[in-house]
Order: C-alpha cells, then sequence, then structure tokens
C-alpha cells in the first residue's frame, strides 16, 4: 500500500507544481515502473492501448460536430430562442443563459466549451443591462455544468471507458438530470433576481416571434434527436451517432445555414483535433498508470478496507462523494474520472448499486468541482469573460452549488432520475 | 514571463512549413475518419452492400496519430490542462518566469525519454503486422515518438523565447 501512497502523492505533487497534467501522468508511471521492477515496454504498449479503442472515438466526433454547429452560427440563434421562451420571466437574461446551455448542451458535450461559447454571448450582455459581473459569472458558470450531463457527454464517454459500461444508457441516465438541474438552477436564478432587486423587464415575445426563432434554432434542436433516437433506435452506435451528429453538421452549415465555408471548417477540424487532444492524451498516459495501479491491487484495497468498512451504502456513498467534492476543488472532473472512475464504479458495484445509476451520480458529482474555487475550469472561464477574480463570484454562486448538491442527493435516493432514460436503450 | 525574444525569419518560415504540414495532415486525417465512419454506416444500410471489413481498426489507429499531433497543436496554443493556481500562490511573482522555465524544461526532457521509449517499440514492432492490412503496427506506434518530439519543440521555443514566438493565441488555464 506504500506504493500506491507515494505514487498518488507524487502524482498530485507534480500536478500542484503547475506540469501540464499529461506530464505529471507520465512522470508518474516512469518512475513507479522503475521503482517496482516493471519492464519498460509496458509504457508505449498502455500509452497505445489507453487510447486504442472505438467508443473513445466518439469524443472527437462529438467535438468536431459541436465546432462545425459553432461556425455554422448556431450559438447566436440558440440563445435567441432560449430569449423568445423565458427573457420575459423574472429572472430574464439568467433564465435565458440556462436555458441556452441546455439547448447547447446537446450539440456538444463539453462544459468547456459551453461556458465559453454561451459565456461570450451571455456575460457581455448581462454586465451591459446592469446585471452584477459575479451574479453573471456564477449563473453562466453552473448553468455549462449542464454540458457534460445532457447527452452528447465527453465525461460519460470516458466514464463508460473505464467501467466498461454502455455510453448510450449513461447518455440517456443523464437526461434528466441535467433537465432538472437546469430548471433548479432556473429556481435559484429567479430568487436571486429577486433579492438584489433587479428589474430589468423585457417585452413578452409574440407567438409569430416564438416561432420565427424556433425555425431559426431547429438546426441544433434536431442534432440531439439524431443522437439520442439513433441510441435509443439501435440505428447507431454512440460513436456513429457522433459521426451522425458530424455529417448533419456539414449539412446544416452548408445547405441550410449556408454559413460555414471551407476556411470556417478546416478552422473547426484543426480546433476539434486540437481540443480532443487535450483530453485524449491525458487517457493515453493514464493508460500506463492504470496498469500500475492495477498491479498493486489498488482497487481492491478500497474497497475491502475503506467502503466496505463502512456498515451503511449510503454513508458509504455519501463519504465516496465527499471525498470527490474535496478532490474537485482542485481537479479538474475528467481527470478524477481517469484516477478513479474505475474504482468508484467497483466500490458501487460492491455495495449493491446499479451501475448506470451510480456511474450518473458520480459523474454528476466530479462535475461539482468544474465550478468551485479555487480551480473549477467551467468558473474560470466565466470570470475570464467578466474580467473577475474566482473568489468575487463565490457569493451568489453559493445557492446554484447547493442546487448541484441537492440534484446529487436526489439522484443517490431516487435512483429511477436514472434508470427510467437508461432503462429505454 | 520576461521580455520575449522574436525568432529570426528562416526559422519562422521553416516553423512555418512544418505548421501547415501538421495542420493538412490533421485534416486529412480526420476528414478520412469521418468519411470512412460515414461510409460504414453507408454502407450497413444498403441493400446489396457489405460493411467495410477494416474501416473499425484503421479509425482507431488513425485516431492515435490524430490526438499525438493534435496534442502538439494543443501545446502551441498552452492548452495542455494544467493547475498554476497553487504556483503563483506559493511563489512571488518575480519569480514566476524562472519556476515556469524549470517547468518547462522537466516537461522536455519527460517527453525526450517518453519519445525514445517508444521510438524502441517502433523498431520492435516493425514485422508485426495490423489484422486489416498488410500493413506493420509500427507505423501507428511511431505516432508517438512523432507527437512527443513535436510537443518537445513546442515547449522548448516557450522555454527559449519567454512565450510561444508563433502562438496565435495564449490559453490560459486555471
Amino acid at each position: 500500500m506504500i506504493d500506491v501512497l507515494w505514487i498518488f502523492a507524487l502524482l498530485i505533487l507534480l500536478v500542484f507544481l503547475g506540469l501540464p497534467i499529461f506530464v505529471s501522468f507520465i512522470i508518474t508511471s516512469l518512475a513507479a515502473v522503475l521503482v517496482l521492477h516493471i519492464p519498460l515496454s509496458v509504457i508505449p504498449v498502455k500509452t497505445f492501448g489507453g487510447i486504442d479503442s472505438f467508443s473513445l472515438m466518439a469524443i472527437p466526433f462529438f467535438i468536431l460536430a459541436g465546432n462545425i454547429m459553432m461556425e455554422s452560427e448556431i450559438t447566436e440563434k440558440i440563445v435567441n430562442f432560449a430569449d423568445s421562451l423565458v427573457g420575459s420571466l423574472k429572472g430574464g437574461f439568467g433564465h435565458v443563459s440556462i436555458v441556452s446551455s441546455m439547448i447547447f448542451a446537446g450539440i456538444q458535450g463539453s462544459g468547456v466549451a459551453d461556458a465559453s461559447a454561451i459565456g461570450s454571448i451571455m456575460i457581455p450582455s448581462m454586465v451591459k443591462q446592469g446585471y452584477g459581473k459575479d451574479y453573471s459569472v456564477a449563473v453562466v458558470g453552473s448553468a455549462a455544468t449542464i454540458g457534460p450531463i445532457i447527452p452528447p457527454s465527453i465525461a460519460m464517454i470516458m466514464y463508460a471507458y473505464y467501467t466498461e459500461l454502455s455510453v448510450g444508457k449513461l447518455f440517456l441516465g443523464g437526461l434528466i438530470p441535467g433537465i432538472l438541474i437546469g430548471i433548479g438552477l432556473m429556481i435559484v436564478n429567479a430568487i436571486l433576481f429577486r433579492s438584489r432587486k433587479y428589474d430589468f423587464t423585457r417585452p413578452r415575445k409574440t407567438v409569430r416571434e416564438i416561432l420565427v426563432t424556433t425555425y431559426q434554432s431547429s438546426g441544433a434542436l434536431v442534432m440531439p434527436m439524431i443522437i439520442v433516437f439513433g441510441i435509443v433506435g439501435g440505428i447507431f452506435t454512440p460513436t456513429e451517432s457522433g459521426i451522425a451528429a458530424t455529417v448533419y453538421g456539414f449539412l446544416y452549415g452548408f445547405l441550410i445555414s449556408k454559413s460555414l465555408t471551407l476556411k470556417k471548417l478546416t478552422k473547426a477540424i484543426v480546433e476539434a483535433a486540437s481540443t480532443t487532444a487535450g483530453v485524449m492524451i491525458i487517457l493515453a498516459v493514464a493508460g500506463v498508470f492504470s496498469n500500475i495501479l492495477t498491479r498493486l491491487h489498488f482497487q481492491d484495497f478500497v474497497i475491502n478496507t475503506i467502503v466496505l468498512g463502512i456498515p451503511d451504502r449510503y454513508v458509504a456513498t455519501l463519504a465516496i462523494m465527499l471525498f470527490i467534492v474535496v478532490l474537485g476543488c482542485f481537479i479538474d472532473p475528467s481527470v478524477l474520472i481517469v484516477m478513479f472512475g474505475s474504482t468508484v464504479h467497483a466500490a458501487g458495484a460492491s455495495l449493491g448499486f446499479d451501475p448506470i445509476h451510480y456511474g450518473v451520480l458520480m459523474v454528476v458529482t466530479m462535475l461539482i468541482g468544474a465550478i468551485t474555487p479555487p480551480v473549477g475550469s467551467m468558473l474560470f472561464i466565466a470570470c475570464s469573460i467578466a474580467g473577475i477574480e474566482l473568489e468575487e463570484s463565490l457569493k451568489p454562486l453559493l445557492p446554484c452549488i447547493l442546487i448541484l448538491f441537492i440534484m446529487c442527493l436526489a439522484i443517490l435516493f431516487v435512483p429511477g432520475l436514472v434508470t427510467l432514460m437508461a432503462g429505454i436503450v | 514571463m520576461g521580455p520575449s525574444v522574436k525568432p529570426q525569419n528562416a526559422f519562422a518560415s521553416i516553423y512555418s512549413i512544418m505548421d501547415v504540414l501538421r495542420k493538412a495532415l490533421v485534416v486529412g486525417i480526420f476528414s478520412f475518419i469521418v468519411i470512412t465512419g460515414s461510409l460504414e454506416i453507408f454502407l450497413r444500410y444498403t441493400p446489396g452492400f457489405r460493411s467495410l471489413s477494416w474501416s473499425d481498426e484503421i479509425m482507431r489507429y488513425l485516431n492515435i496519430w490524430l490526438v499525438f499531433l493534435g496534442a502538439s497543436l494543443t501545446a502551441r496554443s498552452n492548452g495542455h490542462m494544467a493547475m498554476e493556481f497553487f504556483v503563483k500562490k506559493l511563489f512571488p511573482t518575480r519569480m514566476l518566469p524562472a519556476v515556469r522555465r524549470i517547468s518547462l524544461g522537466i516537461t522536455c526532457i519527460t517527453l525526450l525519454i517518453l519519445a525514445g521509449i517508444s521510438f524502441q517499440k517502433v523498431l520492435s514492432t516493425w514485422n508485426v503486422m495490423i489484422q486489416a492490412f498488410d500493413i506493420p503496427i509500427a507505423i501507428f506506434y511511431f505516432a508517438i515518438p512523432v507527437g512527443c518530439i513535436l510537443i518537445f519543440m513546442e515547449y522548448l521555443l516557450m522555454m527559449i523565447f519567454g512565450e510561444h514566438p508563433f502562438s496565435v493565441s495564449g490559453k490560459a488555464r486555471p
């Protein structure tokens, strides 16, 4: 067990020293291979094997599909559509941000992309209208967490890869929790709006205006339908649904919106490759790390010594969730999945939980870290757009984080929130 | 970072050619993967046609090239996930450029080691063929050392010049 401890200590030390995460994994794996006398050839073999997976290829496809849609100027249309639906309610632009994020989640599986795309439009508009920067950041940042919960989801693909669960079931399992988080955030937004005594009234849109914005944004609304119905109907595998989404993106951009050009397409492809690589190179080098932990029986130790040492399975799960939330304050959700995905899955199975239910619960729990200071990635992007420090947004952010906690507890105690949809496939 | 020094024009031209080639490869590979995947779905649902037997394996292996080439593009924009929060809190501002250079130095050495170990694997698998075609799997293993060298080069430029001399947009990370 001493070996596991120093390996984790070294990894966390290197990460905290500011080295790129993938480099931290390489150094830790090299050190472990040398100290534990494991053949060096394990490193290239497991690095290669770490991403040699057809199901993981869904990641580049969904990122490319989302990029193509953004290059086709879909984001503004989504925002206009959300504005026509909820812009006139008490809560105004905050509601628009949240609904936009929920729709955007259906075309991009990444919360960071969600925060960046929606935030770059909504935060300046909100600030211009008189909303506080902290308020705008809290609403946009927390709404971005819906991105990896509503399908498609890069986080779910990664979790499925490490646990050998069905990507399709995890996708669908995230649908109801994602929508409920959106509704919960809208309630918080309405309360914050009133407590700050904002009075930005916007005229109610006419039915005709709503129909026009619906038509204009229908390109974005069709994509999640292709993904969900393609998987549910057994037409595509999740990876193939990513290909179908990409092809749909081409057709939409070139034939429907007519705003996609070859230059923009090339840019979308290069940026998609770069974004994909940022995630997948960690998966590649973490292949060595996972292999070393398996050799050291890390998973057995955690389950037998810690998880099964707690008499109640709900208390044990709450302890795991607390551990993840604390670590999540410092470590990105995707890295948490790489480090602990298979272990928490095994823990859930040994505690008698449904694996899909437990998977969605853990992914949502890990995502809380993306909006908590000091290093929440989605919060960081929203703060960069607004030009404020992370700590400044803390006050309005707390009730938003609370909603995510409540949702996690709801998922834990009401498995139907996940299994109802996941059971369809 | 301290004041950056701009590289000579000849070097800038060489880098520019390399960058164009890299992007062309990325676009070519990504397009090939998407077209192959689409064709596979199309053929499956078209009566009288059979699925491509080789598509799955080739797509997976090409994706490895895509990841390692893409990772060098990510390095260029300083986009690799890293946590600089504690470093900024731990060290005084005037020391940060030096700390950053040390961090980049460690990164460069690590990448060279991984490139070396991976290249040995390339040499040892030259006679091992993939299932789909009579192509050595070494061609796909070769993505790791090539990618590592390209990423190494990007980080080396940052270490020498203080910031990436050819970066169009630096992405800061939390």
